[in-house]
């Protein structure tokens, strides 16, 4: 049971590590507000990736006074929601995310199969 | 649309909370954020209903937790105090209360082992009741100054944080965790069973309930041990010295059940009826004294001041000052009614709430 117990943190720490991430790159496509990144994550990773509300906005917003997005409120669609930008700043650090990303993936998999 | 509006108002009572631990300067962003959410899938669930917005807020999280979210690493904010110990920290709470008291009821034990084993027979039964009220006296304090500590730290986000991840090092993060999540799960789905809209103003009540109950029991404790400190020490006779025991033993019993309510209350969220029900019982145990109340009641005994203190003014002595003299005749009548009295109220009184519980008790719960 503890092997188990064990492994699901070991996943969450792996999902909390990309996440951010992932968030980035879903911005840098098109502007989405809070709950569209939520299913955007849920959808495209078939579950994999979904994070929980209470995790996706404070991390969002740690986001935002890290310069990497932008929050603003706009009308739309009949509603008033916070849609999100990628800034610069973000962008840059989304491309070395993924150039980190893409040797780190070459190297577990070298070792693994 | 009555529904709706209630959804509404439990929208409202948790976003006001969480704000109650957010920053001021990034508040209304933060929940205006929230709200938008709750509504966007309230909607996407089916409606805006007391149950879909309910478990929106579930998955959100505790209000304290997912304040604390914002505010780790994030801006600096004011430092707060509100009694009550979060539920994610509770587990850890009452594992610490285990292990204070527990070693210090193995090191009072060991203290009256030792006292017995020098001392010999001159040991009475009132040296050995002194240890034990001392022994109760110093769990209550431990208790409360944990459950004083462990409310600031819920109290403030941040500090929770880094109190859990230390908490986490000592006792262990799975066995607690697990804990929590089983006792959030069984709390979610019998909250659903009982109609969550009537659980919101249950809960303040019953949270009062508790710390009242915890607040008592450590009163009583203290007022035991004042009273067998003090009263002892004077020239009382046969009749009043019963009424002193009684008086402890009933004090300290009340103040185990107040605590043991504290803890119920804690665990199950519900008041327990019965606790009151043995507390009425045992007061019963000041029947016998005071049938010989009555029929002895020339032997009662009144602890006066002596009025010499004042001249002196040695307060911090006043114990020297104080004296016993028996009940003036003229008052002995006033007394034998006021005996009767009571007789009759303690006995009525158990009676009504034993009828009461064997009626309603299963409603009440």
């Amino acid at each position: 049971m503890d092997g188990v117990f064990e492994v699901e943190k070991w996943k969450k720490e792996i999902r909390r590590g990309v996440i951010e991430m992932c968030i980035l790159s879903l911005l840098s496509t098109k502007e989405m507000y809070g709950y569209e990144i939520s299913k955007m994550l849920t959808k495209l990773s078939d579950g994999i990736l979904s994070v929980e509300e209470g995790t996706l906005y404070p991390l969002l917003r740690r986001l935002e006074e890290k310069r990497y997005i932008k929050g603003e409120w706009r009308f739309k669609e009949g509603k008033a929601r916070k849609y999100y930008n990628i800034l610069p700043l973000g962008l840059e650090v989304l491309n070395q995310m993924k150039a980190f990303w893409l040797k780190l993936v070459n190297a577990v998999d070298t070792i693994l199969f | 649309m009555g529904e709706e509006k209630e959804a509404l108002e439990l929208v409202e009572e948790y976003l006001k909370e969480v704000r109650s631990y957010l920053p001021e300067e990034s508040a209304d962003d933060i929940i205006e954020e929230l709200r938008t959410h709750i509504m966007d899938k309230a909607e996407e669930m089916g409606g805006l209903t007391v149950k879909n917005v309910y478990r929106i807020i579930k998955d959100l999280g505790d209000p304290r937790e997912l304040a604390s979210r914002y505010v780790v690493g994030g801006e600096k904010r004011k430092l707060r105090f509100e009694l009550g110990v979060s539920e994610d920290i509770y587990p850890y709470f009452i594992q610490m209360v285990f292990w204070i008291s527990l070693l210090l009821v193995i090191g009072y034990t060991i203290k009256i082992i030792c006292y017995v084993y020098s001392a010999g027979s001159l040991v009475t039964v009132f040296d050995i009741l002194s240890t034990f009220v001392n022994m109760m006296v110093s769990i209550a304090l431990t208790i409360l100054f944990l459950y004083v500590f462990m409310s600031f730290i819920s109290s403030n986000p941040d500090l929770k944080e880094m109190f859990r991840s230390f908490l986490k090092d000592i006792f262990g993060e799975k066995k607690a965790e697990r804990k929590e999540k089983e006792k959030k799960i069984k709390s979610f789905e019998k909250k659903i069973e009982e109609k969550v809209r009537r659980c919101k103003s249950k809960i303040k009540s019953i949270g009062t309930s508790a710390s009242s109950s915890l607040i008592g029991g450590i009163i009583a404790f203290i007022v035991a041990y004042v009273i067998y400190i003090y009263l002892f020490t004077l020239p009382f006779n046969w009749l009043m010295q019963i009424f002193i025991l009684v008086l402890i033993f009933y004090i300290i019993a009340d103040g185990i059940l107040s605590i043991s309510h504290f803890f119920y209350i804690s665990y199950t969220e519900k008041k327990s009826y019965t606790i009151n029900v043995v507390s009425s019982i045992i007061s019963l145990i000041f029947v016998p004294w005071l049938i010989l109340a009555n029929i002895f009641t020339e032997e009662i005994q009144i602890p006066i001041i002596d009025i010499k203190i004042f001249e002196t003014e040695d307060y911090g002595n006043f114990l020297k000052y104080l004296r016993v003299i028996p009940i003036p005749p003229e008052y002995i009548f006033l007394a034998k009614l006021l005996t009767l009295l009571l007789l009759i109220v303690v006995i009525v009184n158990a009676i009504i709430v034993l009828l009461r519980y064997t009626r309603t008790a299963p409603k009440k719960q």
